[in-house]
């Protein structure tokens, strides 16, 4: 047993890709937290889509392809905005029209590209074998920023998350917290594109908090839950990953969603067994008589 | 030193997006007020609580706060109580952490509260009568004890003056009292209290100083001076009937507002 766990080990790539899914499992269970009180799950999902608009382009005209994926989420966060400003145009539809304009140009520019120069399977789903160490070093450096933020300012961003309103109101400044939240939101995606691909990123900055939602009734409880269940989710994900030789992405998608799904069913019985033991011990009402 | 006013307003105009919906606002609240503002929906009582908050635009004229131009450093003295909808009251946090977020401005930049902030946060609830739900989650309260944690909340930050949007909307009778007999008593230590609400006769008739609104002040003063029929039909458009018993006074319909039971039946 303890073999199974060990012998995959033994390569360079998967010590490199366990530690990356680990640091990458816990910045998305951090961020997820926020992106899911925040109700912008919906924007990780858009902003990973233009990633690949930008990585194609890059790619074609020979930039890094990290160059591509921050111009297209900076670009897409711009034009998202410019477009929700419109009156009649919520900012759902802004991403809608925004960032899938981008995937579309990526698949456009990725099948003009000769055979070969995008790996377009694991540019969507993602693949632990792409792992280089630069990858791994920027999403240690993305992790340690997303820390040091959270340790230095949680409890205005916890406040920004609950009440901007009256967080602004009470001399916190709500406006730069939200560009923060939304700046480590496309830092965490764009460094987690690499392990989870572009179409699977979105569920991981949303599952976890989804999950420790469930459980919890505290912030700093949630927080930690997510974090846990991120790393959680990407170490299963990365082994199972390797034995059945399936994109990584997802693989670590499945194994959330299984956990979300086990979680959900605990708590809905739990539910149920509290509802009867307390219908049980309530003082009986008049029966209703039977005509 | 002089004596400012709390709050005062000279030839203010505001709104929204450059739409004006207060205007020709010349108005002072006195230091140590316990004041109402009551208008129709629309009137602009929310916009006014919300201009001095900063959620507003002012588009002219001046607004001062204990002799200070309004702005952040101002803006530390109010306490701000908004109305209840609006919230998610799912959001994981418990009673106590909401009422300590008050002080994020002024904690230390780690992530937890200091055990005197705690302390603090732990005497107001109890203070406010709600010390023993500090370890609940916010959904787990009622209107009215959401009410007073936001109380709390606004207090905690050591505020002089208090602006609370219809703390009163929405909760029972009992409860409707012990708000305002808590926020008499606060205003009693020296706080100085705005409330706007619709409620002429449970609440702005308790209150010792209230003025009707409608884009502007129509009139203040006491609520005996001011709930006339003429000041009424100035700030509604609606005839109402004023009704005195010493000192109380009560607004009612004019007339009826639904056809009679059994005129209707016969019909
Ligand atoms: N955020 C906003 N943006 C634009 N216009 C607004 C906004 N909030 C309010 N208004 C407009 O300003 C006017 C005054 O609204 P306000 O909320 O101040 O009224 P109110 O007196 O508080 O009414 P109510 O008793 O219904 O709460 C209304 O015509 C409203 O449509
Ligand atoms: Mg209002």
């Amino acid at each position: 047993m303890a073999e199974l766990l060990t012998e995959p080990l033994g390569y360079g790539f998967f010590s490199r890709a366990l530690l990356a899914v680990v640091v990458i499992g816990a910045m998305c269970g951090a961020m997820s937290t926020f992106i899911v009180l925040r109700r912008m799950s919906y924007v990780g999902h858009g902003l990973a889509h233009s990633v690949l608009g930008g990585v194609a382009v890059a790619v074609a005209l020979g930039y890094s392809t990290y160059v591509g994926a921050l111009a297209a989420t900076l670009l897409s966060a711009v034009l998202i905005d410019r477009v929700s400003r419109r009156r009649g145009l919520h900012a759902d539809a802004a991403i809608g029209i925004v960032t899938t304009a981008f995937f579309a140009l990526g698949i456009a520019v990725v099948s003009v590209l000769e055979a070969g120069r995008v790996n377009t399977e694991s540019l969507l789903f993602g693949s632990p074998l792409a792992v280089t160490s630069t990858d791994l070093w920027l999403a240690v450096g993305v992790a340690a920023g997303l820390a040091l933020v959270l340790l230095t300012a949680y409890k205005p961003l916890l406040f920004t998350t609950f009440d901007p309103e009256v967080a602004r109101v009470h001399g916190v400044r709500a406006g730069a917290m939200e560009a923060l939240l939304n700046l480590l939101t496309a830092a965490v995606v764009i460094a987690s594109v690499r392990v989870m691909g572009v179409l699977l990123v979105a569920a991981a900055v949303v599952i976890p908090a989804a999950l420790a939602r469930l459980l919890t009734r505290s912030f700093a409880t949630m927080l930690g839950v997510a974090v846990a269940v991120g790393v959680a989710n990407g170490l299963g994900g990365l082994y199972l990953s390797y034995y059945a030789d399936v994109p990584s992405g997802a693989t670590i998608v499945l194994v959330g969603t299984a956990l979300f799904a086990l979680a959900y069913l605990a708590t809905h019985l739990d539910r149920q067994r509290r509802l009867r033991r307390a219908r049980a011990t309530a003082p009986a009402a008049a029966a209703p008589t039977a005509t | 030193m002089p004596q400012h006013p709390a709050i005062a307003f000279t030839d203010v105009a505001a709104g929204y997006d450059g739409a004006t919906v207060l205007h020709g606002l010349d108005w002072q609240v006195a230091r140590g007020a316990f004041v109402g503002i009551a208008g129709p929906s629309g009137a602009g009582k929310t916009t006014l609580v919300r201009l001095l908050t900063g959620q507003a635009e002012r588009h002219a004229g001046r607004v001062e706060v204990a002799g200070e131009t309004l702005g952040p450093r101002a803006r530390q003295r109010i306490g701000y109580v908004p109305q209840l909808g609006g919230i998610d009251w799912d959001f994981p946090l418990r009673v106590e952490q909401a009422v300590l977020l008050g002080r994020t401005a002024d904690s230390a930049r780690l992530p937890w509260f200091s055990r005197s902030e705690r302390r603090e946060a732990r005497e107001l609830l109890e203070r406010l009568g709600i010390g023993a739900l500090a370890r609940r989650h916010i959904r787990e309260l009622s209107g009215g004890q959401q009410q007073r944690m936001f109380l709390a909340r606004a207090m905690i930050r050591r505020c002089d003056i208090l602006l609370l949007d219809e703390p009163t909307s929405g909760v029972d009778l009992a409860t409707r009292h012990d708000i305002l007999a808590l926020l008499a008593e606060l205003n009693a230590e020296g706080l100085t209290v705005l409330l706007t609400t619709h409620d002429l006769n449970w609440v702005a008739a308790q209150l010792p100083h209230i003025a009707l609104l409608n884009g502007t002040i129509v009139r203040e003063g006491a609520p005996r001076e001011v709930l006339t029929p003429d000041a009424l039909l100035a700030t509604y458009g609606a005839h109402m009937r004023v009704l005195r018993e010493g000192d109380q006074v009560v607004v009612t319909d004019e007339a009826p507002l639904l056809p009679h039971a059994d005129v209707a039946a016969s019909g």
